[in-house]
């Protein structure tokens, strides 16, 4: 190492930055070398004494003491703002109750659309499916004599008259349908345009969806249950041996005219 | 909904207790170089009350376990380069670079002297010189010198308080240094010490 070098390295050993091996370098430099000797001699001591002088001045306590409290008053301050802010708080609160009542609405409203759904597809879907193979091709329906007939085939209890023609609609026809596993009778109306289909399905094999029961409809001392589904509206009657349930797209069809009364048994 | 309030309250409190027991014990160290940059002590005072409201607002933003000092510091030479430098600018111009670096050395060297011929200096250098030499340094040498000098911050940490890069901070400390030897030695000689007393 030569005078330069080390020269370089001073403040850095007097800052106690510089590295072990520098620092050693640089001593075994200072020892053959009294030029480079002095100048360090002379560095560290202007250092050690600015060093001494200028942490030798001590503030007076009693200012610190001042300044502290002003210090925290200024905090206490700063704690106040946010208690005004926390004042402005029962708005948050409101309308993070309120964002909390909107998510449960829509959570309970969600799950009933789905619970509404699994029980459609359940439930009413079925009767709406055949329904609409019935309106999409009514003509498969065309038997020559379709009421009593069919219905003494499938039903020997059973003996509905049902009307060949209703509201202007023609009875197409009827067969028997196996729905949600059970047997049933599938008469279909057409008017040239809407198809109607009549649902006759023995009572002790079937039961009309609970959810129904608690919206009837009473019409001439009878009890009706009427359904809107996604895309079509069913309406259920049950007599002692029959639930006829009747469909239609059409919104415009009274359904209740195409259940047969109770005297047609 | 009605338990919010006192919980905030409580993790306020929770709060203002760290701050006070982590960051309140700098505050004599924050004013002696807030003294020292401001050269003022109303300054000083408002530039120690900021930098405590400022960290104190900050202070979910700092890491508990690392240098609380060193972030004070860092806020505070902040704020004062940021408001308080221009009200304080140094009337002091000088060619820094004028200054032999052996300056003293060799005003000292004189044939004859004795073993420690800086003593004598020392001798004739007052209190009152070195608050003066240190307050007539241009600000910028100014505060790398007292945060390495009183503060004893590393390089390292000096260039992240004053967000300078390191080689700024050790050629700042050098000429800082030098400067501050120059007018020291200038305060000397008006003090009464004999420059050429060999001869």
């Amino acid at each position: 190492m030569n005078c330069q070098e080390a020269l370089k390295l001073f403040y850095d050993i007097i800052d106690k930055e510089a590295s072990d091996i520098d620092t050693e370098e640089v001593k075994k430099h200072l020892e053959g070398c009294s030029d480079c000797f002095n100048k360090f001699h002379l560095e560290s001591s202007v250092h050690a004494f600015i060093n001494a002088k200028i942490n030798e001045s001590k503030e007076a306590p009693a200012r610190l003491d001042d300044l502290r409290s002003k210090i925290c008053s200024k905090l206490d301050a700063v704690d106040g703002e946010d208690h005004k802010s926390e004042d402005r708080r029962p708005f948050r609160v409101i309308g993070m109750t309120l964002a909390a009542a909107a998510t449960l609405v829509i959570m309970v409203a969600a799950a009933y659309f789905v619970s509404d759904l699994v029980r459609h597809s359940r439930e009413y879907l079925p009767l709406e499916q055949a329904h609409f193979a019935a309106s999409a091709n009514p003509s498969a329906y065309a038997t020559a004599n379709p009421t009593s007939a069919l219905l003494a085939s499938v039903h020997d209890n059973l003996s509905y008259s049902l009307s060949p023609s209703v509201d202007g609609f023609k009875m197409v026809g009827g067969t028997t349908e196996e729905i949600m596993g059970v047997q049933m009778s599938h008469f279909v109306y057409t008017n040239n345009g809407s198809t109607v289909s009549v649902f006759v399905i023995p009572s002790d094999q079937f039961d009309i969806p609970a959810d129904l029961k608690s919206h009837p409809i009473l019409k001439d001392n009878q009890v009706f249950f009427d359904h809107h589904c996604h895309s079509c509206r069913l309406v259920y009657h049950e007599t002692n041996k029959a639930v006829i349930v009747t469909s239609t797209e059409d919104n415009s069809v009274d359904l209740l005219d195409f259940i047969p009364g109770s005297s047609a048994i | 909904m009605a338990e919010n309030k006192p919980d905030s309250k409580a993790a306020e409190n929770e709060k203002r207790k760290a701050f006070e027991a982590e960051a309140l014990p700098h505050m004599d160290a924050l004013y002696r170089t807030a003294l020292r940059m401001t050269k003022n002590e109303n300054d000083a005072q408002d530039l120690v009350q900021e930098a405590y409201v400022k960290a104190y607002r900050f202070w979910d933003k700092f890491e508990l376990g690392s240098n609380c000092r060193a972030w004070l510091f860092k806020i505070m030479t902040n704020i004062f380069i940021n408001d308080y430098r221009s009200k304080s600018r140094s009337p002091m111009a000088v060619n820094v670079d004028e200054i032999d670096d052996n300056f003293l050395y060799g005003q000292l060297a004189a044939p004859g002297r004795e073993e420690n011929p800086e003593q004598e200096l020392f001798a004739k250098i007052f209190d009152d010189d070195v608050k003066k030499a240190i307050e007539e340094l241009p600000d910028d040498f100014r505060l790398v010198v007292i945060l390495s000098f009183l503060e004893g911050f590393s390089y390292q940490e000096i260039a992240e308080i004053a967000d300078l890069q390191l080689g700024t901070v050790k050629s700042r400390l050098h000429r800082g240094r030098k400067l501050l030897q120059k007018r020291l030695f200038d305060y000397a000689i008006r003090n009464g010490y004999i420059k050429d007393k060999a001869t």
